[in-house]
């Protein structure tokens, strides 16, 4: 694990630091580690949580949340997932931006998180990001040139003049101009502006590149010019990716392999190619049948997940997705059940889950302490919109709900005792009846991850453990033809 | 049929051809519900005028989708203000007509038809009143538009919040808009849009800040609406996969002017204009990856004069001496397409192609800035 795959050194700044840079790939090597032919980042079940401190002793914000995978030297990993699922704490907890609550992050055999001094610096220099909205990660009072300077400034980087010579270089390697060392950064488009925190990025020529969203405030046209750039870039440099976007085309363009996250979770993982074409977890085939236009390149039908994610405060015991699965495993006694009944029946979950987490006035709060009646009324509508019955005892009104009651028997009582708990005001307990009753494996455990195929891939869901359908068959049973 | 009238083209290209945009407005028989013809909406600065909308005509009919799309800079949202009279100093409509079931709204006639038309914005967070419920929004415009009050308002406003999709909206419309997720705040702001009962809601990057699979739910909300309620939509994004799913017919706007229009499955099968095929060869999903994504030079210019060229012509690969002399037309090239690209002028065509100005299928990059934005920094 020496430095010696690393680029070709392109200048006579680069030697003088090359000294201290072997020697950390020495202390590297030293280490044994199974993945260290590979891994220029591993990363062991990491969590980053973040705690408000609220006087109300809320839940800390689980953004990521046990998390495991590698980052092989050379390689553009993409990350993708809807927003709020935990990316961007995830690539700055690897750089260590964010301090992580558990697990560790470890490259040439140190844990990143417990960096200091002279070794400290090395991680910073080595591992860089480049961030999302180019407006706002550039100082406007700063010209380019200083912009792009500054790590070289903070990090004693040669002399005054092999600096500037290194930033004239680094604008020339990213397209830009000499002229431009003297522009701010409101004389840019875009595009260059994305230009110029990609230079600075690359200042300290570092291994290691966390992308975050590098393209996603740019218009089509200019994006693919980035794109380019940054595959120019990695090719010349040798650069390792780790590419955060919520663009999928673009992630299946870049990346060699991508991690897909929810809720803190990365759900499924493997080579790009592979997952497009045959996506094993069920969210990654609902994410990649969103995306719109026939260019995707899969032709599965669109399932379009209901609601959003539930609160990274409070999220889902057992699988995280199961809330919105499309294909989460249904209890035997309940196999009569229509589609739509289900789907009315995770509709009325979701209602009671978001009551639960309402952000409630002290009013509203009080009155649940004294167990007063709370919105009874609401609930009554809810019920019978989904259902067609009315708890309260009322009758219907015209054109609501459906036209024959959904439920009988055992399924019934069960959503008539939620219902009643709700009319208590004790949303908890009504979710509760409802996890009990109609709950499965899928909300009782985290589902470990499953090898899939041969090439690496991992996919966390309960359905590749033998004895269950695969998600793709149950999903193309449930939402129509599929390609199963 | 140019109401402005002023400019002069040369006649190789005039020739006697006719409007294909008008020509297709009367062909439907009786007024369609919104027609835009020669509008020309500019921006007096100090330094300049900004011609952001130059000289663009479409119609809308009613129950179809139009489809807009350009990259930023070329006139799409203001083309969609414009539209809704919300164009304020230094902006002004100079020129051109609009018309709404045949009757003008220029000149100051919007509050004759406000209501008839809707428009719901790109950022759900910037288009609510954070210090007001959701609820209060929906009512006020309820009461403005159709004048309910009280519990009719309310009764209608938990309506349009169930239409909208929102789970438990007796509960959620008492709620503010920060209690709403992104996705719900769309459709919050749907809501709103709805609640003055529109024939025709003008859509501006309406799923843009949004992720993918709330953008379906949006899209797909979008489309049961337009159904249920027989409503006209013009659609503005960025986003080609979008525009593919929504649209029926497409305007693709460079530069202030519409370049391109097309029912929706033509213009993705045969594109007519260079930039038309540039912009849809350079959607990552669209190019093997591993292979370099096809680009267009150069950046969208900013429109201050009147053209008496082709705007994109530095940009295109296509290029040849004429575009830069020759201001083009919209000219047929298919059933209900036009292109506006010297390509398409019988007048200019060559025995053997076009003579292609660069060879290396670029526009050649005239200066340094250019030169700086042009991708090719590795040489």
């Amino acid at each position: 694990m020496s430095r010696s795959d690393a680029p070709t050194e392109r200048d006579e700044g680069e030697e003088s630091d090359d000294g201290s840079r072997s020697a950390a790939g020495g202390a590297g090597s030293a280490a044994p580690d199974p993945h260290a032919d590979d891994a220029i980042v591993e990363v062991r079940d990491l969590r980053t949580y973040y705690d408000d401190d609220g006087f109300l002793g809320d839940d800390p914000v689980k953004a990521v949340d046990g998390v495991s995978f590698d980052i092989r030297r050379g390689e553009t990993l993409g990350l993708v997932g809807e927003s709020g699922c935990g990316k961007t704490t995830l690539g700055r907890t690897v750089l260590g931006l964010e301090e992580a609550t558990g697990g560790e992050v470890v490259s040439e055999g140190r844990d990143v998180a417990s960096l200091s001094g002279r070794e400290l610096r090395e991680w910073q220099r080595d591992a860089q990001m480049v961030f999302q909205d180019p407006e706002a990660s550039l100082n406007d009072r700063m010209t380019v040139g200083e912009i792009v300077r500054e790590p070289l400034d903070a990090h004693d980087w040669g002399t005054p003049g092999e600096r500037r010579d290194r930033v004239f270089e680094l604008l020339d390697l990213v397209g830009l101009i000499e002229e431009h060392y003297y522009r701010y950064p409101h004389q840019f488009s875009g595009g260059q502006r994305q230009r110029v925190g990609i230079a600075r990025a690359l200042a300290l020529e570092p291994e290691f590149l966390v992308l975050d969203e590098p393209v996603s405030a740019l218009d089509v046209s200019v994006q693919a010019r980035v794109i380019n750039l940054l595959e120019d870039l990695q090719d010349e440099l040798g650069l390792t990716y780790l590419f955060i976007a919520h663009d999928l085309s673009v992630v299946r363009h870049i990346a060699d392999r991508v991690a897909v996250m929810y809720l803190g979770d990365v759900v499924e993982l493997g080579e790009t190619e592979a997952v497009y074409a045959d996506p094993a977890h069920p969210y990654t085939r609902s994410l990649l049948s969103a995306i719109p236009g026939s260019h995707t390149g899969t032709d599965r039908d669109r399932v379009t997940l209901r609601g959003t994610p539930p609160s990274p405060r409070d999220p889902p015991e057992g699988c995280r997705f199961a809330t919105r699965c499309p294909a989460k495993i249904r209890p035997d006694e309940f196999a009569h059940l229509s589609g739509t009944a289900w789907e009315r029946l995770d509709a009325l979950h979701t209602v009671f889950r978001e009551r639960t987490n309402a952000e409630t006035g002290i009013a509203e709060r009080l009155k649940r302490r004294l167990g007063l009646a709370v919105a009874a009324d609401d609930i009554d509508e809810v019920v019978a919109d989904l259902f067609g019955w009315h708890p309260g005892g009322g009758s219907t009104a015209e054109g609501l709900g459906p036209d024959e009651p959904l439920l009988s028997g055992e399924a019934r009582a069960a959503v008539e005792s939620a219902v009643n708990a709700a009319r208590r005001g004790d949303d908890a307990e009504a979710t509760a009846i409802l996890t009990d009753a109609f709950g499965s494996v899928c909300d009782e455990r985290r589902p470990e991850e499953h090898r899939v195929g041969d090439d690496g891939r991992t996919s966390a869901c309960v359905r590749h453990d033998s004895g269950y359908e695969s998600p793709g068959t149950v999903m193309a049973r449930r939402y129509g033809r599929g390609d199963d | 049929m140019r109401p402005d009238g002023a400019r002069e083209r040369p006649d190789a290209a005039t020739g006697g051809r006719e409007r294909p945009d008008a020509g297709s407005a009367r062909a439907d028989g009786g007024d369609p519900l919104l027609a835009v013809e020669g509008l020309t909406t500019v921006f007096h600065t100090d330094k300049e005028t900004i011609r952001a909308v130059d000289d663009v005509s479409f119609v809308v009919r009613a129950g179809e989708t139009l489809g807009i799309v350009g990259e930023s800079g070329s006139g799409k949202s203001v083309t969609a203000r414009s539209v809704l009279g919300l164009i304020d100093t230094p902006g002004v409509i100079e020129a051109g007509s609009i018309r709404f079931r045949g009757e003008e709204l220029t000149g100051g006639n919007w509050d004759a038809h406000r209501g008839d038309v809707s428009i719901v914005f790109q950022d759900p967070s910037n288009s609510l009143n954070p210090v007001y419920t959701v609820g209060n929004q929906i009512r006020e415009t309820l009461r403005i538009h159709q004048g309910l009050r009280g519990r009719a308002a309310r009764e209608e406003a938990v309506r349009l919040l169930e239409a909208v999709g929102i789970p438990d909206a007796r509960r959620r419309i008492s709620e503010y808009p920060h209690q709403f997720s992104g996705g719900m705040r769309q459709r919050a702001v749907i809501a709103v849009a709805l609640a003055c009962d529109p024939d025709l809601l003008v859509c501006d990057e309406p799923t843009t800040a949004l992720d993918v699979t709330i953008q379906a739910q949006i899209l797909e909300l979008l489309g049961r609406l337009q159904r249920e309620e027989d409503l006209a939509i013009v659609f503005i994004t960025h986003d080609m996969g979008v525009i593919e799913e929504t649209a029926d017919r497409v305007n693709v706007m460079y530069a202030g002017e519409i370049v391109e229009s097309a029912p929706v499955d033509a213009l993705f099968e045969s594109p007519q204009h260079p930039y038309t095929r540039g912009l849809l060869a350079s959607i990552p999903g669209r190019t093997v990856s591993g292979d370099r994504l096809p680009t267009i030079g150069g950046e969208v210019p900013t429109p201050t004069t009147e053209p008496a060229e082709c705007r994109f012509a530095e940009r295109c690969p296509d290029a040849f001496d004429a575009c830069e002399r020759v201001h083009p037309e919209a000219v047929r090239v298919g059933p209900d397409h036009t292109a506006a690209c010297l390509l398409h002028e019988e007048a200019y065509e060559h025995e053997d192609g076009p003579s292609r100005r660069s060879a290396d299928g670029r526009g050649d990059p005239t200066d340094g800035a250019d030169a700086a934005t042009d991708g090719g920094g590795l040489g």
